[in-house]
């Protein structure tokens, strides 16, 4: 009996608290968030500006400027919070969120698009494409990793590579449309900023139109939980629930997309505290997600200006994936084995549709390498000029020619295609040693790693750009040690593994982030470099970083690639093989992450290569990877030089980078590999 | 409606370099050969971002990767052989010399595009530290390159002084010191003249806030020029007083605020402030009108806000000073 007393006694306590002491809390960090500004205002001011006021200008800075960025923030972080509740139940999947599951980037992509071609879609701050965009994406991340049967990680990494290649759309936009996209940032992160209530006024009805949808739809979502069949079996229709719901929840995320900008991570951090106390119910669920969602937000946004109180501001949407992404970290190395469904299969992807000898497949492939260098050393501003190449080759001499292709052309297409060959290998062996066929290394975050290292050199010691590629080789040598480590916790699972790379590959972003928006001029040209380019490479790349790869470690890989092959029979076979599976997966991990590096430090940060390039490798000779290096060095060299030449020639003389062109093409592809296999 | 005119030039280009493509590159040769020719023995050493440069002869085919330079060396009488982002210039840049037909463009500003440079066969590259460190190399294989740092330690005290500086050493290279020393003494002549219109006006001494705004993310931006900027340069010499001071100089010359940060300026009843926006983005008309927090402003109500045009360009050389001047005194005294 007094059991029952104390223990609903305690219940009772933690509603209080999750509930009055969250809206205390929101209370006390609004209070404490419209005390900050650019100008100061003493508290009393404050204060009185609220319950008395006057038409005075520090009276009408709290009212219009101050009040309704704190209330915005806590619409936008509830809207958030509680669409991603929605997302997270109806995927099924505790890793839902809209920047997960790249909702963020597609409402954003259609609001940039928008502008650019129909500026007419753009009433109520691009609301309509905005949402269109979102629902778009959602439908093409939730079917392409399988619907309902989907293991939360391939979601999410679905997610990421729609966010990928909306990233990449958007910045090709803004390079293409410079003048009618000067308004928009490059891939935003977001800003509470607000002049007047309208933003207010505008998002509050859609929101609370959402949110009521959502609240009279949490009965019928806690029977959801208990499996699609049960639902049905107790009368009701799954599927207009899960359209209905979804539908709210992205209503809710594009609202607060075209007012604030997207902003990560709060979706994903708000609902998992309330789950972590011990809610399971989705009435309680949703109302505590909203209350903390609007905490987590204004409490980033309160944090933001007390770390950089000038009047330039840091973007809120960096804070919250700094505060987002080590609890991401937290939560997976939390999440028990069966929750998420352990995906360890060997690596698969599809039969091979035509299996090939090597020695009739490799022949060909140098085939296709040589005339694709060909024309690319024939292709420049003047379009294509084949038969000037062999006369300044073999005919004439034409020394303006010869020089052009020998100084410029040539070492450049040679660096794109020993690039393409090392991260084409290092991607191939992450997929293996992770066995994961989603994994390369911009999945694992060490990409961004590069990153982090090479803009920290520029910035903060201040060194010559010289430096920036050591930078980046220790960046991401750092970035690997941290994975792996936490790796070593979570026994080297694939999918464990595979998520930290997200949570590390986004904190890794924020960082990126803050740093350049913290940063003065000298960062424009580490940002050109971080969005992956062959510009301006020549021997010196080749001698300084490329050789060393494949001097070094592809001869080291080429002998220790066996082993790939046994671990993916599955960790228990390889051992019974006599393989040390955990010492073998480091140390093939770590030539991966060495080659990715040095790519890093020639190129840049070019995504995807090492994403593709063993997949079509695999539809071409089958899984064996003792037969896939080869192939897949070949491929990747092939896809980097046909993206090197589009890069120079398109638009000539004006560049785009060839991290956008590989993103652009490559992330199709790779979509609709993961709808075969799903 | 880039893409069509772009493709259509691409393969215009095509036809007349399958016609005769190498025929434009020799000419070119000659004609830099015979310059060189009369000025071989000449050399000039000169200090640059880079440390210190010895150029031989006198340069004539130049290619120019920033705008502050290609302008400076249409002040100097020089048409540059190649521009980066030939096309943004002439959308920014707001000068009354304008560049031959001869003037080719030479891809973008960050990433200038080295075959087309090197199509020029130039006998000088001017670039800038804070673009173009990692590619000087390859720079220097086309031409001598020059590297300035115009947001470098030093520049950043006074981005006026410094593009003065620049524009001597500039002339130093190419042998132009009269046509330097003619133009910045016009430019000094000039702003004195316009501080006598000032002075009519009865605004001599009063204090300033300049800056330029448009929209960022969704929201109303302001950059607000500090007093080592070229605006906030000029409007010293016009006899004016910049109130907004930051303790290290802004490297580029304004800080980036919103609105609530313009009520640290109240305490002045005579403060005039100055704005720059496009006529597409004018946040003071779509966003601030009617806002209390802008219209109480003591400025604001005292009638002292002056606008300037769009295409007031406050990065520039020696000739768009001149321009920014007179724009920044219409705007004040015309009302």
């Amino acid at each position: 009996m007094s059991d029952w007393m104390t223990s609903s006694f305690r219940k009772l306590m933690i509603a209080v608290l999750t509930f009055g002491g969250g809206t205390a809390l929101l209370c006390i960090l609004t209070y404490i968030h419209i005390n900050q500004g650019s100008v100061s205002i003493s508290a009393g001011t404050v204060i009185d500006a609220i319950l008395a006021p006057e038409d005075t200008l520090e009276h009408h800075t709290v009212r219009v400027l101050r009040m309704p960025r704190a209330i915005m923030g806590i619409i936008a972080g509830g809207a958030l919070a509680v669409a991603g509740v929605v997302l997270q139940t109806v995927t099924k999947n505790p890793l839902s969120s809209a920047s997960t599951l790249g909702i963020h980037s597609g409402t954003y992509f259609a609001v940039v698009f928008c502008t650019v071609f129909f500026p007419a879609a753009l009433i109520g701050n691009g609301i309509i494409a905005a949402f269109a965009g979102g629902i778009v994406t959602f439908l093409i991340v939730f079917t392409l990793s399988g619907g309902s049967n989907a293991s939360p990680v391939r979601m999410v990494l679905a997610g990421m590579i729609v966010t990928f290649l909306f990233s990449s759309l958007t910045s090709v936009l803004q390079i293409f449309y410079e003048n009618e996209t000067a308004g928009l940032f490059l891939w935003g992160s977001g800003t509470l900023v607000q002049n007047d209530w309208s933003g207010v006024h505008f998002s509050l009805p859609i929101v609370a139109i959402g949110l009521l949808v959502i609240v009279l739809m949490t009965f019928k979502l806690d029977t959801l939980t208990l499996g699609d069949d049960v639902a049905t079996a107790l009368g009701q229709n799954v599927g207009i629930v899960k359209f209905a719901s979804i539908t709210a929840a992205v209503l809710l995320t594009s609202v607060t997309v075209s007012v604030v900008g997207p902003i990560g991570f709060v979706g994903l951090v708000a609902p998992h505290i309330i789950k972590l106390i011990g809610y399971r119910k989705h009435l309680p669920l949703v109302i505590a997600s909203f209350i903390w969602g609007g905490n987590v937000l204004l409490f980033a946004d309160v944090l933001a200006r007390i770390i950089d109180p000038s009047f330039s501001e840091l973007p809120v949407g960096a804070i919250t994936a700094l505060i987002g992404a080590p609890w991401l970290i937290y939560l997976v190395l939390r999440m028990k084995r069966n929750k998420y469904g352990d995906e360890n299969t060997s690596v698969i992807a599809g039969k091979a549709s035509v299996s090939w000898p090597l020695k009739r497949i490799i022949p060909i492939l140098l085939g296709i390498i040589v005339i694709t260098m060909f024309v690319s050393l024939a292709s420049g501003n003047y379009g294509f000029e084949p038969v000037l190449l062999w006369n300044a080759f073999f005919g004439d001499t034409d020394e303006f020619m010869l020089g052009l292709v020998m100084d410029l052309r040539l070492p450049r297409a040679l660096v794109a295609l020993i690039s393409g060959m090392v991260l084409a290998a290092s991607g191939l062996v992450f997929q293996g040693v992770l066995r994961n066929p989603l994994a390369d290394p911009s999945v694992i975050g060490i990409t961004s790693g590069a990153g982090v290292g090479a803009l920290l050199t520029m910035y903060v010691f201040g060194v010559a750009a010289v430096w920036i590629p050591v930078g980046a080789i220790i960046g991401a040598c750092l970035f690997f040690i941290f994975v792996m480590l936490m790796a070593i916790r979570a026994k080297f699972q694939p999918t464990i593994l595979a998520l930290l790379g997200i949570g590390v590959s986004a904190f890794g972003q924020a960082i990126i982030q803050i740093l350049v928006v913290q940063a003065d001029m000298n960062v424009a040209s580490a940002l050109t470099w971080l969005s992956g380019t062959t510009y301006a490479t020549g021997w010196s790349e080749l001698l300084n970083y490329l050789i060393w790869p494949v001097v070094l470690l592809l001869p080291i890989l080429i002998i220790r690639i066996r082993n790939l092959d046994t671990l993916s029979l599955g960790d228990d076979t390889a051992k019974g093989l006599g393989l040390k599976v955990m010492s073998v997966r480091f140390q093939l991990a770590l030539i991966a992450t060495l080659l990715a590096a040095f790519s890093v430090a020639a190129v840049g940060t070019i995504g995807f290569i090492g994403l593709i390039a063993p997949h079509l490798s695999r539809l071409l000779v089958g899984p064996s990877n003792q037969r896939l290096l080869p192939v897949t060095m070949l491929t990747g060299g092939v896809l980097l030089v046909i993206a090197d030449c589009l890069s120079r020639t398109l638009l000539a003389p004006n560049e785009i980078p060839s991290g956008i062109l590989v993103a652009i093409i490559g992330a199709p592809y790779f979509l609709w590999l993961m709808r075969r296999r799903a | 409606m880039k893409k069509p005119i772009l493709m259509s030039l691409a393969l215009l280009l095509l036809i007349l370099t399958a016609c005769g493509g190498n025929d434009n590159s020799s000419e070119e040769n000659n004609e830099a050969d015979s310059g060189e020719a009369d000025n071989s023995d000449r050399t000039v050493t000169i200090e640059d971002a880079m440390g210190e440069q010895t150029i031989e002869g006198t340069p004539e085919n130049i290619v120019a990767l920033e705008w502050t330079y290609a302008e400076n060396l249409l002040a100097l009488g020089i048409q540059p052989a190649g521009v980066a982002d030939l096309e943004g210039f002439d959308q920014w840049v707001n000068i009354d010399k304008e560049f031959g037909d001869s003037v080719q463009d030479v891809g973008t500003r960050q990433e200038p595009n080295l075959e087309a440079i090197r199509r020029q066969d130039p006998e000088l590259i001017i670039a800038v530290k804070f673009r173009h460190e990692q590619y000087l190399d390859q720079l220097k294989d086309i031409a001598p390159v020059v590297t300035f740092a115009p947001y470098g330690e030093e520049a950043i005290q006074d981005h006026y002084q410094n593009m003065i500086n620049e524009m001597e050493t500039l002339a130093k290279i190419v042998d132009k010191q009269k046509e330097a020393e003619q133009a910045v003494s016009d430019l000094n002549s000039f702003i004195d003249e316009q501080k006598q219109r000032i002075e009519e006006a009865g605004l001599e001494g009063s204090q300033f806030l300049a800056t330029q705004a448009f929209t960022a993310q969704n929201t109303p931006t302001l950059r607000l020029f500090t007093a080592n900027s070229m605006v906030g340069q000029i409007m010293n010499k016009l006899g004016l007083e910049n109130v907004y001071e930051t303790e290290e100089p802004e490297v580029y010359g304004y800080s980036e605020v919103t609105l609530e940060a313009l009520q640290n300026f109240q305490d002045n009843e005579n403060l005039q402030f100055l704005y720059i926006v496009q006529e597409d983005d004018n946040i003071f008309e779509s966003d601030f009108k009617g806002n209390p927090a802008w219209e109480n402003l003591s400025f604001v109500q005292n009638g002292n806000t002056h606008q300037l045009p769009g295409d007031t360009w406050t990065f520039g050389g020696v000739l768009s000073n001149q321009v920014l001047t007179e724009q920044l005194v219409d705007a004040m005294v015309n009302e």
